[in-house]
């Protein structure tokens, strides 16, 4: 049973998606997602950073006018941020109380201190704190 | 609808190799098969198609012995080992069209020597399956070294198509550089905003080479094409065509 975590929605920045799809990418610049919106041609030496998302990522990033087209093809699914996060979710072995983490790509704090042994065992269940 | 002159004969490559400066003359042919109809009785013959389309590819041009030559492309595949065939003749241009056919074989390969001239050499190509004849050029026969995409110049086929398609990549030459291979993708976008992989091919080591790649399902309004090193190196080039059929 995983330990609870409190997440901390005010500083979430959106609704999260996980990708489903190999790889996707979008400007990370708004305002060259802007000018591609406004119809422009926007030169590869002005499109800046370009961001990216692997199968399985959570992200709150998007750009917010493509997500009904990426949902209805399947490319990405809104990440339910009630559910309860599972073992496999989480990727460090040490959780302090207090220890920021991100679940579901939404920033989360432990509240409890726990550790697992194996973070690539599922099953693993969270322990108390090391020595005690 | 615009014409061309030979001048924007743009690629002609076979199994990747690229020898449209080793020749002369071209020509592409599509045939239907034809059935006689003509039943008893009936003084004018008439006739049907089968169904069938026959493809063939037929050109003139000098022999040349060397690597990646049409003598390699065609001695090289006697028997029915097939290779994938491309050609442009609109430019080589994004956007513009090109053929694509994945099942060429050589049908007829001949060395002609007449006093006076140079050695010349003529290829017959029989095709079996499909012919891209409505493809699209997404990346243009150029040499890339870095890693990028096109998502800037994408094409835009105005809206989506529902029933796949068909990649191609032809790549003449190749300078790894110390990197284990090179990784071409086409990519695709409902809004050129957001990209995702619609095709990645086989990753290549080597060339001369050539793959088409077949995809089902929709096919986004947006196409691009991307392209990435693996590993580290150095002094990486690559000389490279992709290309996309929609079905």
């Amino acid at each position: 049973m995983a330990k609870k975590l409190a997440l901390v929605r005010s500083d979430s920045p959106g609704p999260a998606y996980r990708v489903l799809t190999d790889l996707l990418t979008w400007p990370a610049d708004r305002a060259v997602v802007e000018r591609l919106l406004a119809g422009e041609d926007v030169p590869q030496d002005e499109r800046g950073e370009q961001r990216e998302a692997f199968k399985g990522e959570s992200v709150t990033d998007l750009v917010t006018e493509s997500i009904p087209a990426l949902l209805e093809r399947g490319w990405i699914e809104l990440v339910d941020p009630n559910a309860e996060p599972t073992p496999g979710q989480l990727n460090a072995i040490d959780f302090g109380a207090g220890t920021p983490v991100v679940l579901h790509g939404r920033e989360c704090v432990v509240e409890e201190a726990a550790y697992r042994r194996d973070v690539n065992d599922e099953t693993a269940a969270f322990r108390p704190p090391r020595g005690r | 609808m615009s014409t061309y002159g030979s001048d924007k004969v743009a690629f002609f490559c076979v199994g990747g190799r690229s020898f449209l400066n080793r020749v002369g003359t071209f020509a592409y042919k599509i045939a239907n098969g034809i059935v006689k109809t003509t039943p008893l009785g009936v003084a004018n013959p008439t006739k049907d198609v089968n169904g069938l389309e026959y493809a063939s590819l037929i050109h003139d041009g000098w022999f040349d012995d060397g690597v990646g030559s049409v003598a390699e492309a065609c001695e090289g595949a006697r028997g029915r080992s097939t290779q994938v065939v491309c050609f442009g003749v609109a430019d080589n241009v994004l956007g513009r069209g090109m053929v694509g056919m994945a099942g060429a074989f050589v049908g007829e390969f001949k060395r002609i020597l007449q006093v006076g001239d140079k050695v010349k050499a003529a290829a017959e190509f029989e095709v079996s399956g499909q012919v891209d004849d409505n493809a699209v050029i997404l990346q243009p026969q150029a040499t890339i070294t870095a890693a990028g995409n096109t998502e800037a110049t994408p094409v835009n086929n105005t809206a989506s198509s529902a029933s796949g398609g068909s990649g191609y990549l032809v790549v003449s030459a190749l300078a790894l550089g110390g990197y284990t291979n090179l990784v071409v993708k086409v990519r695709h976008s409902p809004d050129n905003i957001t990209y995702a992989d619609l095709l990645t091919f086989t990753v290549v080591t080597t060339s001369p080479t050539a793959e088409r790649k077949t995809v089902a399902g929709t096919v986004d309004q947006y196409l691009a094409t991307s392209r990435a090193w693996t590993g580290a190196g150095t002094g990486q080039s690559a000389n490279i065509l992709v290309g996309f059929a929609r079905n």
